[in-house]
């Protein structure tokens, strides 16, 4: 069983309601359930899972809202620090241990600024960071500043823009302050229709919710509070007795005695539905007084007396005074609002002047935050103008040809490496065969992301890269005319054996130096280098697998000449690093290509 | 009340889309194409077709299944802004058994959409005789009506005319039972002067004047739809359904308006009416537990209608679209609850009615362990 209390600014004293009704008629629902909540609901369920005391709560709410209101400005006012009155609120009213209770069991709902993406936290620290995590969760754009806080070092606003009522699993209870399809929330007298979901919390299009939503950033008189206050209370107890959660303890034991049976269906919610079920029996057997008395007394319930003195006194402050005076009376009323004009640019000057020195040691900080965010808006906002889907391919092909000559036994290699082949015409004479392998693979490589390649090199990693295709070419032309005439004997095993595998032709490029190299770059200036490797196959061993006629692996004694070919690649800093070594080795490879 | 006068002139501009330029875009032609998606997604083998009632030269769009069966066949009908596509979770389970019928109401869906009276009276006679013609025109004699949200309302106004039609009245979250509270509460001026603002224009008219914004504003405002239906579809098609059943020229929508007062409640709530319903015909309420809907009313019905059998279900963890929030639930109810409708005799009295009667007042079965469905032997 989880809670799930929306995020509802002021009228999360909605939320003070339904918990104490909670606290009152089902403490044992309370126990071991995990609390989830954006912003106002977030931060009632951590002072209900830290047992806050109710009242202390209530008071500080209303006390908030009565000062938010007797600004001319409201909460807009620039004396009006929100985020500072709630951190220290909370700071003097958490327990000590308050996020050990906290993590694992609060599920704190924060949108990411970067990406506006929701993302749930429920591992806290230390205290500040529990409050901190709060205050994310808190922070309406605009309305309680302008640079968003940071949670381990990470922006994040309103959790109530991307998930207003987190949902952790099938069994969680909604509570929102809105009327809708939520578990607990008001009901309107309103029959239309039309519903909305913004950002996961449900809504009535009713006359009561819209005022509600214009009351949720600007809070309403302490009288109406009192009345969300206790709807809520009434609302929840409405729901625990639907659902026949309130039952008496001698029918706690009586479920406990039915779980065995039921366990045998290796389903932990059947089990709670037969406990339901058990519960609403034995209510409607009648039998027990117990339980009907108890049902009886949570619905003559009323708010706990903490929290109702709590309202009392913040009408009574609201009521009494000066300013209540001036208010009661319509021409003092009228000279204070005439003289509004006046001392309003004063003071918004004075409180400005106030915030921006407190604000002084943090500003480069700051500015830099916001310089940044703002060219990364205009970034993101210039590629979506161009629509661009850039789309980054490269291929890199590797091509080997060999040529391979032998007389013996020439009939072996062909039968084995071409079984689908026409039978080679056999001469008569042992004439010493030619056959030419030609092994390429080709490594495609595709991405969207601008800087893949770049992150490939300097993390030296390859695993984003796909190999979609290595393919082995195999040729045999028995045809060709013979230029050798120095017969080799006890070879052959198929020269593509050799080479294979990708991963010899690595070994052998990377182990050897190569006898000749040189690079050239394209025509028509197309970003594409050509680079051709000679290697010596002299005096180096091969791991040669051994055919089937059981003849073990040979050393190459001729010199086979590999040539790697036509590796083209669009990578730009490859490209210049070519160009250096080209440069470099321009001289060298034109003259031995004169020796050639 | 100057009901219709006020449309606004997107409205105007959407209705006489002649031209070259089209500010919606939307048409009959979109909506079959997403509609057949959405029906190709299900499993049983469906017949849809057009049914023209000859005399009030409109035509239904109706999607049968099963009609080869002779058992009573099951009638749904949809709610307010909906169509048959609505029910794409329901009919495969629910027409294994039995033939069912389903139809997109005069002036909503592929329908006809024509010129609904401005009277509530009227309107609402018009809609049963659609639903009467039809019936004629599908040549059934006798049937299970389901009716949701509006469709309840249409359907129980139907068993009011035409009570030997009707086997069993089944109202899935039905609007316009309610009578409007006198309300005294108390809401500040600005709110009301919105209202009243609001007022003349047709309740979904800002999806229409949104224009080519139209489908996203759907997709914003009712993401919960996508949920909803992500057994069938991952992608936006839901959302697609819904907006173009709704953009184009408002026929129901101006008739629903007809018979609603401010904000939604009925002209003439079926309550005052529901006593008159011929004793024999059985009824079963579905409730969502989370529904909007007040399961009171339904309550109230039991005890008007104490002679004749009336059931309340409330399905737990559903809201007001109850057969798509919990569609397996609603199917196992609705399944069973025709089961053993099939399986009681023609000719018994109808106190006892296929569903046992053992509920007490206000004690809700919500789990299906506990849904006091027995078959009757």
């Amino acid at each position: 069983m989880n809670f799930s209390f929306s995020g509802c600014g002021f009228l999360g004293i909605y939320h003070v309601g339904v918990a104490s009704c909670l606290k009152l008629n089902a403490p044992e629902l309370l126990k071991d359930c995990h609390f989830s909540g954006a912003s106002a609901g977030a931060i009632l369920a951590c002072c209900l899972i830290s047992d806050c005391d109710l009242g202390e709560s209530t008071k500080f709410v209303l006390r908030l809202a009565t000062k938010a209101r007797s600004h001319s400005l409201g909460p807009l006012h620039p004396s009006f620090d929100l985020v500072q009155i709630m951190e220290d609120a909370l700071m003097e009213f958490l327990p000590a241990n308050a996020y050990e209770i906290a993590t694992g069991r609060l599920h704190i709902s924060l949108t990411r600024v970067s990406d506006r993406k929701n993302v749930m936290v429920s591992e806290f620290s230390s205290n500040q960071e529990l409050i901190q995590a709060l205050m994310c969760s808190a922070f309406v754009p605009l309305y309680s500043g302008l640079v968003p806080p940071k949670f381990r070092g990470v922006r994040y606003i309103d959790g109530g823009l991307s998930d207003n009522i987190p949902i952790l699993n099938n069994e969680t209870i909604t509570v929102s302050p809105f009327a809708g399809e939520s578990d607990i929330c008001p009901t309107d007298n309103s029959s239309n229709f039309i519903h909305v979901n913004l950002a996961n919390t449900s809504m009535q299009c009713s006359m009561g919710n819209l005022y509600r939503l214009s009351r949720a950033l600007f809070p309403p008189s302490p009288q109406i509070l009192n009345d969300m206050c206790n709807h809520g209370f009434e609302d929840c107890s409405r729901y625990l007795h639907r659902n026949n959660f309130l039952t008496c303890k001698r029918h706690m034991s009586v479920r406990s005695f039915v779980m065995p049976i039921k366990l045998s269906e290796q389903d932990i919610e059947v089990v709670i539905n037969n406990h339901r079920a058990c519960a609403m029996d034995a209510e409607s057997n009648e039998d027990c007084q117990e339980c009907k008395n108890k049902v009886k007394r949570a619905r003559l319930h009323k708010l706990p007396p903490s929290v109702v003195s709590a309202f009392q006194s913040a009408c009574d402050s609201v009521n009494k005074g000066v300013t209540a005076y001036i208010h009661r009376h319509r021409s003092l009323r009228l000279i204070s609002y005439c003289l509004v004009p006046w001392f309003l640019p004063l003071d918004i000057a004075y409180n400005f002047t106030l915030r921006f020195l407190k604000f002084l040691p943090s500003l480069p900080h700051n500015l830099h935050y916001c310089c940044r965010e703002i060219i990364e808006v205009s970034r993101a906002v210039h590629t979506r103008i161009k629509q661009e889907d850039r789309h980054y391919t490269a291929r890199f092909s590797c091509q080997l040809a060999i040529t391979e000559v032998n007389f013996d036994n020439a009939q072996q290699p062909v039968s084995s490496l071409s079984g689908q082949n026409e039978p080679q015409p056999q001469p008569q004479p042992p004439l010493p065969v030619v056959r030419n392998f030609n092994i390429g693979f080709t490594v495609d490589f595709d991405t969207h992301v601008q800087d893949t390649a770049k992150s490939h090199h300097s993390e030296g990693k390859l695993d984003h890269i796909k190999i979609s295709q290595i393919q082995l070419q195999s040729g045999i032309s028995g045809q060709n005319t013979l230029v050798q005439t120095d017969p080799m004997h006890g070879f052959n095993v198929p020269c593509m054996q050799i080479f294979d595998t990708f991963d010899q032709c690595l070994r052998i490029s990377n182990q050897m130096d190569s006898v000749l190299a040189y690079y050239y770059r394209e025509e028509n200036n197309r970003p594409c280098i050509n680079f051709q490797e000679i290697f010596s196959l002299d005096n180096m061993e091969l791991n040669i697998p051994s055919p089937e006629n059981g003849l073990g692996s040979g050393t190459l004694n001729n010199i086979s000449e590999i040539s790697l070919d036509s590796l083209a690649d669009a990578h730009p800093n490859l490209a210049t690093e070519l160009e250096e070594l080209i440069e470099n080795t321009l001289a060298i490879s034109s003259d031995q290509a004169k020796e050639q | 009340m100057a009901s219709n006068d006020g449309t606004s002139l997107a409205e105007a501009a959407s209705v006489g889309r002649q031209g070259w330029f089209h500010w919606v875009s939307s048409s009959m032609a979109h909506l079959a194409e997403v509609e057949r998606r959405i029906m190709q997604s299900l499993k049983s083998k469906l017949v849809s077709q057009f049914v023209f009632l000859p005399r009030s030269q409109n035509r239904l769009w109706t999607i049968s299944a099963n009609s080869g069966n002779d058992r009573t066949p099951l009638v749904m009908i949809h709610g307010m802004a909906g169509g048959v596509g609505l029910w794409a979770q329901n009919i495969d389970s629910l027409c294994t058994k039995r033939p069912l019928h389903a139809f997109d109401l005069l002036g909503f869906g592929r329908s006809s959409r024509p010129k609904f009276s401005k009277k509530a009276e009227l309107a609402e006679n018009e809609f049963v005789e659609s639903v009467e013609e039809w019936r004629r025109e599908m040549q059934l004699d006798k049937m299970v009506l389901l009716g949701h949200s509006l469709g309840a309302f249409i359907a129980s106004s139907y068993a009011l005319k035409y009570p030997e039609r009707i086997k069993h009245l089944i109202l899935v979250d039905p609007w316009g039972f309610e009578e409007k509270p006198t309300d005294n509460e108390s809401i500040p001026r600005w709110a009301r002067v919105i209202i009243t603002l609001v007022q003349p224009f047709n309740p979904l008219a800002i999806v229409r004047a949104a224009g080519p914004w139209g489908p996203g504003l759907v997709k914003k405002f009712r993401p919960d739809l996508k949920k909803k239906f992500s057994d069938l579809f991952d992608d936006d098609t839901i959302f697609e359904y819904i907006y173009h059943c709704n953009a184009q020229k408002p026929s129901g929508e101006t008739a629903f308006k007809a018979l609603s007062m401010s904000f939604g409640w009925a002209k003439h709530p079926m309550i005052q009416r529901v006593g008159q319903i011929h004793k024999s015909i059985p009824m079963t309420f579905i409730h969502g537990s989370e529904s909007w809907i007040s399961q009171d009313t339904s309550y109230r019905v039991k005890y008007i209608r104490k002679d004749s059998f009336v059931d309340v279900q409330v399905i737990d963890g559903a809201g007001h679209h109850v057969y798509a929030d919990e569609p397996h639930a609603f199917n196992y109810l609705v399944d069973k609850l025709l089961d053993n409708l099939d399986s009681t005799k023609e000719n018994e009295p109808s106190q006892s009615s296929p569903l046992a009667d053992q509920e007490g007042l206000p004690c809700r079965k919500t789990e299906l362990e506990s849904v006091p469905i027995t078959l009757s032997t």
